[in-house]
């Protein structure tokens, strides 16, 4: 089982980017490549970084000036896990340099095709079922409380808007959840 | 059948008319992975093929797969198996390059999955008459 990563980012120096992952991951250790499913040791000059830790083992590219790709190979952790960690690290590699995950993918070892990805970011979060129904919901209630205003609840409009709002309360607060857990860069898989 | 399986059924028929043998459109290596298709030229030669299709970029990672299972299909330094990637994916000149190090060869192909069959047949038959 892996995880392959791309991730787009500010432009970067290659030894500028190399000296990031060190600080952030530990020593670049190129004989992580050495016990990889995938990987030979023909490889070893070709990679940007490889590292690997009783969790994980991390092997990095620089594909262009702005795409970083990383191959993740769980090792004493569930796929799950280590993907989650190696993404939390590379949002630190790349704090300042907005870091966007582009796509993340597990592949089958066996069939070689990937069978789960995962996104990240506010589109992703407002797609999900949990903030989606709270939304619709004030929505319609905003709405409806409109045309209420403009017509039946003319004479009574503070009162009934003070009713409706409750209506839209958890449309807004699923919205704010939604934008901190963007902001946190959580994956969610599907 | 899946997009994939569409295009190694499509290459496997030309290929077949064309005397080469297709051992297997999904082979089982003994120690592991395995690759999409085996084939091997009318002189013997094989070359084990990875169909990659969707969007966005190719990943290092297919290229080192595919390298990997030709590695294992060797039996000694002398057997040649030659790995192919195909893809209608976008292929970056540094995935290129170090595909060219490690011994893969890249097709990169787009249009239907005829099209990609095509490509596919073209460039074995011309690396075959090449060799």
């Amino acid at each position: 089982m892996r995880a392959e990563f791309w991730v787009k980012h500010s432009d970067i120096r290659e030894d500028d980017l190399r000296d990031r992952l060190r600080r952030v991951f530990g020593d670049d250790d190129r004989s992580a490549i050495d016990s990889s499913e995938v990987f030979t040791p023909e490889w070893r000059d070709s990679v940007l970084f490889a590292r690997e830790d009783p969790s994980y083992r991390l092997i990095c590219f620089k594909s262009t000036d702005i795409e970083l790709q990383m191959h993740v190979e769980p090792i004493n952790a569930n796929i799950f896990r280590a993907s989650e960690s190696a993404w939390l690290g590379i949002k630190k590699v790349f704090k300042e340099k907005n870091p966007e995950l582009t796509d993340l993918r597990l592949v089958d070892p066996q069939s070689h095709r990937d069978f789960l990805s995962a996104r990240t970011g506010l589109r992703t979060e407002l797609r999900r079922r949990e903030v989606v129904s709270p939304l619709i919901v004030a929505i319609a209630v905003a709405i409806y409380s409109i045309l209420a205003v403009l017509s039946f609840a003319e004479n009574d409009a503070g009162r009934f808007l003070l009713g409706a709002i409750s209506g839209v309360i958890p449309g807004i607060v699923a919205v704010v959840l939604a934008w901190l857990e963007a902001r946190k860069g959580v994956l969610r898989w599907g | 059948m899946d997009s994939v399986g569409l295009v190694l059924a499509a290459a496997s028929a030309q290929l077949a008319s064309r005397s080469w043998r297709v051992i297997s459109e999904k082979i089982a290596t003994y120690r592991g992975p395995k690759s999409d298709m085996v084939v091997q030229d009318p002189r013997g030669r094989t070359y084990v093929i990875e169909v990659k299709l969707g969007e966005g970029r190719a990943h290092f990672s297919e290229v080192a797969q595919i390298e990997s299972v030709a590695n294992d299909l060797r039996n000694g330094e002398d057997d040649q198996v030659t790995p192919v990637l195909v893809t209608n994916r976008q292929v970056p000149p540094s995935i290129r390059g170090v595909a060219e190090t490690v011994g893969v060869q890249i097709v990169e192909a787009s249009g239907t999955e005829r099209d990609v069959a095509n490509a596919l047949v073209e460039h074995l038959d011309g690396h075959a008459t090449r060799r």
